[in-house]
């Protein structure tokens, strides 16, 4: 069993509806083949590096699949070729398997990965966290002295005391 | 005067990533000439494992129309 990742490029002069009635019938095809879709989903129209067709632009679409079998996976290939609404397809293996994506998730990782996109902030910030440590340490050794210090002092006085 | 030599460093290693993703273009870019060839790794100092996969995802964006096979404009 093994994990695919598919992107494919639809001719960006087709309504949201007609992206959709495309995607739907990939997903029918995949399901026909056995393949197991995991994500299914719209990447955005981007201008293409190069022109395929005479278009400038195109719409991605980013697909995960689970499959079994080599066999059925040329045949979805094949039949990707054959469309004559996708202008270019791609499938690719993953390590590992895909998350499932959730559009509110992926907006909230956006604004967090923007906050923690520096390594080296993390490794400094560690390192104030040792400093900070090592001072909490030395503040603690003292408080421990000036107490010892002052039941020293308070044993003193009452030796004295007794004496008298 | 003595030049002093830019030190280079793996720049996937200095940010602890293990995996290039085709998809991310803003990353391949910067390995990349204004013409779209591949820089040589004796250039960006690159660790040939990362590099390996770095040419990988690089060639992937370059069938899917992501990134450009050669960037030398014919219009003009």
């Amino acid at each position: 069993m093994r994990y695919y990742e598919s992107l494919y490029i639809i001719n960006p002069n087709y309504e949201d509806s007609r992206i959709d009635e495309t995607m739907k019938m990939v997903s029918e095809k995949c399901s026909d083949y056995g393949l197991k879709i995991i994500n299914h989903r719209i990447w955005g129209k981007k201008r293409l590096a190069y022109s395929i067709q005479k278009h400038k632009y195109g719409s991605f679409i980013l697909l995960h699949f689970e499959c079994k079998s080599i066999e059925k996976l040329k045949e979805f290939d094949r039949f990707m070729i054959l469309q004559n609404d996708i202008l270019r397809n791609q499938t690719v293996v993953l390590g590992k398997k895909p998350q499932i994506h959730n559009e509110d998730e992926s907006k909230r990782d956006d604004s967090s990965s923007k906050d923690n996109d520096l390594p080296k902030k993390a490794v400094n910030n560690k390192d104030a966290l040792i400093e900070e440590e090592v001072k909490e340490e030395t503040e603690e050794d003292t408080k421990e002295e000036t107490e010892e210090e002052a039941e020293e002092d308070t044993k003193q006085e009452s030796a004295k005391e007794e004496e008298k | 005067m003595a030049f002093q030599s830019r030190r280079k460093y793996c720049y996937f290693k200095e940010n602890a990533i293990t995996e290039v993703d085709y998809k991310d273009i803003k990353l391949l870019k910067r390995f990349v000439t204004d013409q779209g060839k591949i820089m040589p790794r004796r250039v960006t100092g690159t660790s040939a494992k990362m590099h390996r996969k770095l040419v990988r995802a690089i060639k992937r964006a370059r069938n899917i129309a992501l990134m450009p096979f050669n960037n030398v404009s014919t219009e003009s």
